[in-house]
């Protein structure tokens, strides 16, 4: 079973919300690094770890490096494209 | 200290990526320009700094106070904009200091390693032909008869100066010259390597101050009198971490391994820079007995690391994983970035992670950064040689160093159609990776086509021989034909009288192992390992004392 898009950007705003991140002025075009949403190096990486761990997704050393320079929406639609091919989704 | 607020850093951080006008020259003041607070971190030495006790940490107001000294007493002493002024010291203080406080006034610090005997040293003062020399009392010392006819100004008396009386801070210009490095002599005798005021921050500005923020507490292991040394030192200041500069190693370099871990033990540091050297040094060492779970990261530069020494660096140290029911934890095993770069390269140009469960090897040096353009180019016919074929590396980069310092042959020869030549012998796979097989003054052709590649040869010692901690080839030619001698240092406790000639033939694979004349156990400090004041191996140095010294075995 596939997540939507809308299901991987909800997920990963109750993750920041739960690591104590003020989400009040992030969106999809929001960096998630110093140019956006400015998540701290372990907190990039505990996102990371959230977002494999509830979508059974992998990132590589080097793709977990450049979240910083990925928005919320280029996340959101590289988990999506990430997760095995299926014909259901959550949504 | 105070601890910094969270917006604090990411403002400083946004107001330095705007500002063009910072750049290696004045990091410090601009830092300060752009809010940081004068409680908040400076730079910590393990040496006493004019009365400040070692391990203190300097605030960045004290730091400031410390360099404004300085200037004011270099100023007072007549240096001024443009002046060459060499600094030979053993302490990153008066190094790192100095090195500030001579930008401060628009001059160009020299920095020279402390380990550079006092004879070169001379010589190597002359060719920059500067105004003056800023040294501790060991190397005064060094230095006296050698002929040198210029000021010598002290080290210690520098940092009496009035830091109320310093001018104002000279304005550098992006082209200014802000520094004078040297190449750590592997295969000949230092370069003097001239950097401006962005080249040497390029790097700072396009990467470090992009990257996701992070609370750092840094330890550099690195002697400071580098290009790495400068890098470190302003990425720390400009990101706000608490950074420690070592320049007490245990004596000479190579043998610093004990030092740097009862470093780690005492300052707790997340990230470790180095250079390859050091971990060979702590291949030494037992590092599960060491107290390392504090590190995240390890960060090297200069040569490229080998895997026998990357293992038990990344087996050490933490980081952080994640689960539904633990939330987030610190669990063993830690990264290790390995980034191979010289002076003249300004920064590191290629990037990769190692971790505990990584598998990329075999003198893989990952990809270029986005900022360097590579090109691999034929040693014959200088053209881009296709994937999989080992080609010389060029570089464009901004971080590139602008020359060599009063040496425009040099200068022009390792240009090449627009690209500097890093002097690396490297080929790249399908996927984009690079593998560095050899410096190009190191690989010794044996015809037909087939080279012996001295790195990458001991790469494959390293991998299958367990009890050697690190080795050194060195291939020449002698009558005519090529003859190979293989020196290899054991872990502690291994069989000297262990035979290792099947490996190693099999590591050099044919034809090369058939040029195989001689291996040597060398002892810890035994002299036929040449080593130069980074520590690093002088190649060139053995290849004369060991082929055309000896002739027959």
């Amino acid at each position: 079973m596939t997540a939507s898009t809308d299901s991987i950007r909800r997920f990963i705003f109750s993750s920041l919300r739960e690591m104590n991140y003020d989400t009040t002025d992030i969106d999809d075009d929001s960096q998630l690094g110093p140019r956006g949403a400015d998540l701290a190096s372990l907190a990039l990486v505990e996102l990371a770890l959230r977002v494999e761990e509830e979508f059974n997704v992998k990132f590589s050393e080097e793709e977990a490096e450049e979240l910083a320079g990925k928005t919320v929406g280029e996340f959101c639609t590289i988990v999506a494209a990430r997760q095995p091919a299926a014909g259901a989704t959550v949504e | 200290m105070v601890a910094l607020e969270n917006q604090e850093i990411r403002d400083i951080r946004a107001a330095l990526i705007a500002d063009p006008d910072v750049g290696a020259g004045n990091a410090l003041v601009k830092v300060i320009e752009h809010g940081a607070a004068l409680d908040g971190p400076g730079i910590t030495f393990d040496t006493d700094v004019d009365g400040h006790l070692a391990w203190e940490p300097l605030t960045l107001g004290m730091l400031r106070d410390r360099v404004a000294a300085r200037a004011s007493w270099l100023h007072s002493q007549g240096v001024g904009p443009r002046d060459p002024v060499a600094v030979y010291a053993t302490s990153s203080a008066d190094i790192l200091l100095n090195f500030m406080a001579l930008t401060w006034l628009g001059a160009i610090p020299a920095l020279m390693n402390g380990a550079i005997p006092g004879d070169i040293a001379a010589g190597y003062i002359q060719r920059l032909r500067g105004t003056g020399v800023l040294t501790d009392a060991a190397h005064r010392e060094l230095l006296r008869g050698q002929g040198l006819d210029l000021p010598v100004y002290d080290a210690a008396e520098a940092g009496t100066g009035d830091p109320e009386r310093a001018p104002a801070h000279y304005r550098h210009h992006p082209d200014d010259p802000v520094a004078i490095t040297h190449s750590s002599g592997t295969t000949r005798v230092p370069a003097a390597v001239a950097h401006s005021h962005s080249s040497i921050f390029a790097a700072i500005r396009r990467l470090h101050l992009e990257s996701a923020r992070s609370a750092e507490r840094t330890l550099c292991v690195m002697p400071a009198a580098h290009a790495a040394g400068i890098i470190s030192t302003q990425l720390a200041l400009c990101n706000r971490h608490e950074h420690l500069f070592l320049s007490t190693q245990g004596g000479r370099f190579a043998r610093s391994g004990a030092a740097v871990l009862d470093a780690i033990e005492r300052w707790r540091p997340t990230g470790v820079y180095g250079f390859a050297v050091t971990w060979s040094e702590l291949a030494r060492h037992d590092l599960a007995q060491r107290d390392l779970s504090s590190v995240r990261m390890w960060f090297n530069t200069g040569d490229c690391a080998h895997e026998a020494h990357v293992r038990p660096l990344v087996a050490a140290g933490s980081h952080l994983e994640y689960s539904r029911e633990q939330g987030a934890t610190l669990v063993p095993g830690s990264k290790f970035i390995d980034g191979i770069g010289s002076s003249e390269m300004g920064h590191s140009g290629f990037r990769i992670a190692h971790t505990p469960t990584s598998d990329r090897y075999g003198r893989c040096v990952g990809k270029p950064y986005d900022f360097a353009d590579i090109v691999l180019f034929d040693t014959e016919d200088g053209t881009e040689v296709p994937v999989g074929k080992v080609g010389q590396v060029g570089m464009k980069s901004p971080t590139l160093a602008v020359g060599y310092w009063n040496d425009s042959v040099s200068t022009c020869r390792t240009r090449y159609r627009g690209y500097y030549l890093t002097g690396d012998l490297m080929y790249r796979d399908d996927d984009g990776y690079y593998y560095h097989v050899d410096r190009l003054v190191d690989a010794v052709d044996l015809g037909d086509g087939n080279w012996l590649y001295t790195a990458m040869s001991e790469e494959r010692i390293l991998a299958r021989c367990p009890d050697v901690r690190d080795c050194t080839i060195v291939a020449g030619t002698v009558d005519a034909a090529v003859v190979t001698d293989v020196f290899l240092m054991l872990t502690p406790g291994a069989d000297a009288g262990a035979d290792h000639g099947d490996a190693i033939r099999e590591a050099l694979g044919e034809p090369a192992a058939a040029t195989l004349r001689r291996i040597v156990i060398a002892a810890d400090d035994d002299d036929d390992i040449v080593v130069g004041p980074t520590g690093k191996v002088r190649k060139f140095l053995m290849r004369q004392r060991h082929l055309a010294g000896i002739g027959a075995p």
